[in-house]
């Protein structure tokens, strides 16, 4: 009959699996925890955090033609073309932020009931074992 | 062809590099391969299994640690780097371009921008050097957001794991 008190190598493998769960969603949790406060500082204290507009407004816009024989702009087109590119811009960049706030809300709802499964569990064996 | 020059300081560079990535490669090899070696091995006592629980314990507290604290080293370089740049360095990320006068010369106005007058000209360079200066401060508080980020999950990290690694250490001086 097999002693079931002998050590097995099981029981190291075991917290070998709790401890690599565990650490890696804390390293789940971490980084998406600094990520979302990342953001929620863009939103509110550093407003124009990624707000990068370009000079360029659009083909024929600077002087030089976009290909051979396209005509080139007036200053007035440009201008108009500028101001739909900056609003698209605005636009793209609160999709940006909404998607990255998503991605990092999801990491961390998902991660951290895993971990606090795997913690709970390793304390258990500690208190057993103790 | 030429054999190159090791005295060249761009090859030292590269094959520092190189080094540095294969020992970070030969170093996490190695710590998996005794992870794994401690998982395989059968104990043959009752002390091995708690001792290697103990390793496991004290190796998944030690890495907490570790990245806690780079994540905090990482923030406070950049937030450094930000400090000097605003006060000592202004002109570090500071690109102008070309000046009215360049930009906006007969010759330029004449061959470039037929339709453009100077006064449009000139016009169109302030908003390109007040853009650069809106880019600077965004590209600056994106970066404060970010080490702000870090810094706020990587200290309680840091802090709670190195106390535990302060707690272990003490367990087995007592023993």
């Amino acid at each position: 009959m097999e002693n079931t008190t002998a050590p097995s190598r099981f029981t190291v493998i075991k917290a070998l699996y709790l401890y690599l769960v565990s650490f890696a969603t804390l390293m789940m949790m971490t980084f998406s925890a600094a990520s979302i406060v990342s953001n929620l500082l863009k939103m509110t204290i550093f407003t124009k955090a990624d707000v990068y507009y370009s000079s360029y407004a659009g083909p024929g816009c600077d002087g030089q033609p976009y290909y051979a024989g396209q005509p080139t702009s007036t200053p007035e087109q440009c201008e108009k073309l500028m101001i739909l590119n900056r609003k698209n811009e605005d636009e793209n960049r609160a999709a940006r932020r909404q998607e990255s706030m998503v991605f990092s809300i999801s990491m961390f709802v998902v991660a951290t009931p895993l971990f606090a499964l795997h913690w709970r569990l390793l304390k258990r064996r500690e208190e057993n074992a103790a | 062809m030429p054999a190159l020059p090791l005295s060249d300081p761009s090859i030292t560079l590269i094959v520092a590099a190189i080094a540095v990535r294969l020992g970070m490669i030969v170093l996490v090899l190695g710590g998996i391969g005794y992870l794994i070696y401690l998982a395989v091995k059968k104990p043959s006592m009752e002390q091995d299994q708690v001792h290697r629980t103990a390793v496991l314990k004290s190796i998944y507290f030690y890495l907490a640690s570790f990245v806690g604290l780079m994540m905090l080293i990482i923030a406070a370089v950049n937030l450094l780097s930000i400090v000097l740049k605003a006060t000592i360095f202004v002109k570090a990320d500071y690109y102008p371009g070309l000046s009215v006068e360049d930009s906006c010369s007969a010759e330029r106005l004449q061959v470039e921008t037929p339709k453009m007058t100077r006064a449009q000209c000139e016009k169109k360079v302030a908003e390109n050097i007040k853009m650069n200066d809106m880019n600077r401060t965004s590209s600056r508080q994106n970066d404060l957001a970010f080490d702000f980020g870090l810094i706020i999950a990587g200290a309680p990290l840091f802090a709670y794991h190195f106390m535990q690694v302060q707690g272990i250490r003490k367990a087995r001086k007592k023993a």
